[in-house]
Protein backbone atom coordinates (compact mmCIF):
# COMPACT_ATOMS: atom_id res chain seq x y z
CA UNK A 1 0.00 0.00 0.00
CA UNK A 2 1.59 3.38 -0.98
CA UNK A 3 2.31 6.15 1.87
CA UNK A 4 0.67 8.72 -0.69
CA UNK A 5 -2.90 6.77 -0.58
CA UNK A 6 -2.54 6.61 3.49
CA UNK A 7 -2.38 10.39 3.25
CA UNK A 8 -5.08 11.22 0.75
CA UNK A 9 -7.79 8.71 2.75
CA UNK A 10 -6.55 10.86 5.73
CA UNK A 11 -7.22 14.20 4.03
CA UNK A 12 -10.69 13.30 2.95
CA UNK A 13 -11.95 11.69 5.93
CA UNK A 14 -10.60 14.97 8.05
CA UNK A 15 -12.28 16.80 5.28
CA UNK A 16 -15.80 14.99 6.20
CA UNK A 17 -15.06 15.11 9.88
CA UNK A 18 -14.90 18.51 9.39
CA UNK A 19 -16.97 20.12 7.18
CA UNK A 20 -19.83 17.67 6.57
CA UNK A 21 -18.26 17.35 2.57
CA UNK A 22 -16.09 15.57 0.76
CA UNK A 23 -12.89 17.48 -0.50
CA UNK A 24 -12.40 17.80 -4.56
CA UNK A 25 -8.88 16.81 -5.80
CA UNK A 26 -7.95 20.02 -6.56
CA UNK A 27 -8.00 20.73 -2.64
CA UNK A 28 -6.85 17.44 -1.80
CA UNK A 29 -3.49 18.11 -3.80
CA UNK A 30 -3.04 21.45 -2.12
CA UNK A 31 -3.07 20.03 1.10
CA UNK A 32 -1.03 17.34 0.13
CA UNK A 33 1.46 19.74 -1.63
CA UNK A 34 0.94 17.59 -4.73
CA UNK A 35 -0.20 18.63 -8.46
CA UNK A 36 -4.15 18.33 -9.01
CA UNK A 37 -3.61 15.44 -11.69
CA UNK A 38 -1.94 13.62 -9.11
CA UNK A 39 -3.93 13.62 -6.32
CA UNK A 40 -6.88 12.69 -9.12
CA UNK A 41 -4.91 9.65 -9.78
CA UNK A 42 -4.59 8.76 -6.73
CA UNK A 43 -8.24 9.17 -5.74
CA UNK A 44 -8.99 7.12 -8.49
CA UNK A 45 -6.89 4.44 -6.76
CA UNK A 46 -8.01 5.03 -3.61
CA UNK A 47 -11.58 4.53 -4.81
CA UNK A 48 -10.69 1.25 -6.44
CA UNK A 49 -9.96 -0.54 -3.37
CA UNK A 50 -12.31 -2.97 -1.95
CA UNK A 51 -13.13 -0.65 0.72
CA UNK A 52 -16.45 1.37 0.62
CA UNK A 53 -15.40 4.37 -0.66
CA UNK A 54 -16.89 5.02 -4.28
CA UNK A 55 -16.96 8.49 -6.64
CA UNK A 56 -19.88 9.53 -8.48
CA UNK A 57 -20.37 7.27 -12.05
CA UNK A 58 -18.46 9.26 -14.78
CA UNK A 59 -16.59 11.75 -12.50
CA UNK A 60 -13.98 12.50 -10.20
CA UNK A 61 -16.27 13.62 -7.60
CA UNK A 62 -16.42 12.03 -4.30
CA UNK A 63 -19.83 10.74 -3.58
CA UNK A 64 -19.44 8.05 -0.97
CA UNK A 65 -16.70 7.22 1.95
CA UNK A 66 -17.83 5.24 4.87
CA UNK A 67 -19.16 6.68 7.16
CA UNK A 68 -19.70 9.32 5.11
CA UNK A 69 -22.05 10.03 2.48
CA UNK A 70 -21.59 13.55 0.25
CA UNK A 71 -24.92 12.87 -1.19
CA UNK A 72 -27.63 14.32 1.25
CA UNK A 73 -29.99 11.53 2.34
CA UNK A 74 -32.52 10.14 4.93
CA UNK A 75 -29.56 9.41 7.62
CA UNK A 76 -28.92 12.76 9.00
CA UNK A 77 -26.13 13.09 11.57
CA UNK A 78 -26.11 15.75 14.05
CA UNK A 79 -22.96 16.31 16.78
CA UNK A 80 -23.56 18.36 19.66
CA UNK A 81 -26.62 19.87 17.94
CA UNK A 82 -25.54 20.83 14.58
CA UNK A 83 -26.43 18.92 11.51
CA UNK A 84 -23.86 18.99 8.57
CA UNK A 85 -23.46 15.19 7.95
CA UNK A 86 -25.20 12.51 6.20
CA UNK A 87 -24.15 8.61 6.91
CA UNK A 88 -23.15 6.68 3.89
CA UNK A 89 -25.82 3.97 4.58
CA UNK A 90 -27.83 2.19 7.61
CA UNK A 91 -24.83 0.06 8.89
CA UNK A 92 -22.19 2.70 8.61
CA UNK A 93 -24.63 5.04 10.98
CA UNK A 94 -24.18 2.86 13.25
CA UNK A 95 -20.43 3.37 13.16
CA UNK A 96 -20.33 7.08 13.15
CA UNK A 97 -19.41 7.56 16.95
CA UNK A 98 -15.83 7.15 16.62
CA UNK A 99 -15.77 10.03 14.08
CA UNK A 100 -16.29 12.75 16.76
CA UNK A 101 -14.69 11.65 19.91
CA UNK A 102 -15.80 13.21 23.38
CA UNK A 103 -18.90 14.35 21.68
CA UNK A 104 -22.36 13.35 21.08
CA UNK A 105 -23.43 11.97 17.75
CA UNK A 106 -27.16 12.06 16.45
CA UNK A 107 -28.48 9.69 14.02
CA UNK A 108 -31.88 10.71 12.96
CA UNK A 109 -33.61 8.39 10.26
CA UNK A 110 -36.99 7.20 8.39
CA UNK A 111 -38.06 4.03 8.56
CA UNK A 112 -38.69 3.16 4.27
CA UNK A 113 -41.30 1.23 5.02
CA UNK A 114 -44.02 3.29 7.44
CA UNK A 115 -41.91 6.55 6.95
CA UNK A 116 -41.67 7.24 11.50
CA UNK A 117 -38.42 7.71 12.58
CA UNK A 118 -35.41 6.17 14.06
CA UNK A 119 -33.21 7.23 16.44
CA UNK A 120 -29.60 6.64 16.86
CA UNK A 121 -27.01 8.49 19.48
CA UNK A 122 -23.21 7.81 20.62
CA UNK A 123 -20.78 9.03 22.72
CA UNK A 124 -17.31 7.37 21.33
CA UNK A 125 -18.06 3.44 21.29
CA UNK A 126 -21.27 4.30 23.77
CA UNK A 127 -24.59 3.65 21.73
CA UNK A 128 -26.87 5.81 24.48
CA UNK A 129 -29.75 5.45 22.52
CA UNK A 130 -31.11 3.43 20.01
CA UNK A 131 -34.82 4.32 19.19
CA UNK A 132 -36.98 2.00 18.65
CA UNK A 133 -34.82 -0.44 19.99
CA UNK A 134 -36.14 -2.95 17.59
CA UNK A 135 -34.46 -1.22 15.01
CA UNK A 136 -32.79 -3.64 12.47
CA UNK A 137 -29.92 -2.95 9.74
CA UNK A 138 -30.74 -4.48 6.11
CA UNK A 139 -29.15 -5.58 3.24
CA UNK A 140 -30.46 -6.47 -0.21
CA UNK A 141 -27.72 -7.67 -1.40
CA UNK A 142 -25.20 -10.70 -0.11
CA UNK A 143 -22.08 -9.19 1.88
CA UNK A 144 -19.69 -11.37 -1.50
CA UNK A 145 -21.50 -9.45 -3.73
CA UNK A 146 -21.24 -5.73 -2.05
CA UNK A 147 -18.33 -4.78 -4.18
CA UNK A 148 -19.85 -5.70 -7.63
CA UNK A 149 -21.75 -2.65 -7.13
CA UNK A 150 -20.97 -1.05 -3.98
CA UNK A 151 -23.44 1.85 -4.54
CA UNK A 152 -26.28 -0.29 -4.24
CA UNK A 153 -25.30 -2.50 -1.19
CA UNK B 1 -28.05 -1.05 3.53
CA UNK B 2 -30.81 0.49 5.44
CA UNK B 3 -32.64 0.55 8.80
CA UNK B 4 -35.82 0.06 9.61
CA UNK B 5 -38.17 0.21 12.79
CA UNK B 6 -37.82 -3.86 13.07
CA UNK B 7 -37.76 -6.67 11.15
CA UNK B 8 -41.42 -6.93 10.32
CA UNK B 9 -41.31 -2.59 8.48
CA UNK B 10 -38.27 -4.44 6.87
CA UNK B 11 -39.89 -7.55 5.44
CA UNK B 12 -42.50 -5.02 4.39
CA UNK B 13 -40.85 -2.82 2.76
CA UNK B 14 -41.89 -2.44 -1.10
CA UNK B 15 -38.02 -3.19 -2.47
CA UNK B 16 -37.66 -6.02 0.29
CA UNK B 17 -35.74 -8.45 -1.76
CA UNK B 18 -37.61 -11.98 -0.64
CA UNK B 19 -34.55 -13.57 -1.19
CA UNK B 20 -32.68 -11.02 1.60
CA UNK B 21 -34.36 -12.65 4.79
CA UNK B 22 -31.45 -13.16 6.04
CA UNK B 23 -30.02 -9.74 5.27
CA UNK B 24 -31.57 -8.22 8.76
CA UNK B 25 -29.60 -7.90 11.42
CA UNK B 26 -30.29 -6.13 14.89
CA UNK B 27 -29.11 -2.73 15.19
CA UNK B 28 -28.00 -2.75 18.68
CA UNK B 29 -25.85 -6.10 18.47
CA UNK B 30 -23.78 -5.06 14.91
CA UNK B 31 -23.46 -2.03 17.34
CA UNK B 32 -21.93 -4.05 20.00
CA UNK B 33 -20.05 -6.78 18.34
CA UNK B 34 -18.69 -5.17 15.23
CA UNK B 35 -18.77 -1.36 15.42
CA UNK B 36 -18.30 -0.81 19.05
CA UNK B 37 -15.37 -3.39 18.82
CA UNK B 38 -12.84 -2.82 16.08
CA UNK B 39 -10.29 -0.33 14.70
CA UNK B 40 -11.81 -0.58 11.14
CA UNK B 41 -14.21 1.28 12.34
CA UNK B 42 -12.70 3.22 16.03
CA UNK B 43 -9.64 4.11 14.06
CA UNK B 44 -10.69 5.76 10.93
CA UNK B 45 -8.74 9.24 12.02
CA UNK B 46 -5.39 8.11 12.39
CA UNK B 47 -2.88 8.55 9.81
CA UNK B 48 -1.51 5.46 8.82
CA UNK B 49 -5.20 3.77 8.93
CA UNK B 50 -5.14 2.69 5.36
CA UNK B 51 -1.90 1.10 5.92
CA UNK B 52 -3.73 -0.84 8.71
CA UNK B 53 -6.63 -1.85 7.65
CA UNK B 54 -6.33 -5.40 7.06
CA UNK B 55 -5.17 -5.90 10.15
CA UNK B 56 -7.74 -3.67 11.82
CA UNK B 57 -10.47 -5.88 10.20
CA UNK B 58 -8.96 -9.23 11.66
CA UNK B 59 -11.76 -10.76 14.09
CA UNK B 60 -14.52 -8.80 11.58
CA UNK B 61 -15.85 -11.49 9.67
CA UNK B 62 -16.11 -13.75 12.95
CA UNK B 63 -18.09 -11.02 14.58
CA UNK B 64 -20.36 -10.62 11.83
CA UNK B 65 -20.86 -14.63 11.79
CA UNK B 66 -21.75 -14.39 15.43
CA UNK B 67 -24.41 -11.42 14.41
CA UNK B 68 -25.81 -13.30 11.98
CA UNK B 69 -25.97 -16.94 13.70
CA UNK B 70 -23.49 -18.00 11.13
CA UNK B 71 -25.64 -16.97 7.93
CA UNK B 72 -23.56 -17.14 4.32
CA UNK B 73 -25.70 -14.38 3.44
CA UNK B 74 -22.95 -12.20 5.41
CA UNK B 75 -19.75 -14.54 4.36
CA UNK B 76 -17.23 -12.26 2.56
CA UNK B 77 -15.84 -13.60 -0.47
Amino acid sequence: MKEELARVYHVVMRSFVKTGRAPHYTDIAREMGIEPESARLLLRELTSLRLPNWLSPGTDLIASFAPFSNIPNQYRVTVDGEQRWFAQCGLEALALGHLFPRRTVEVASTCLDCGESIGVMFRDASLLALDPSTTVAHSNVPLADWYVDIGRS
Amino acid sequence: MNLFRSEEHARRWAGFDPMSAEGILPAAQLHEKLFARFGRYSERLAPDYLLRVADLSAGVPEALAEVSASSTFWKPR
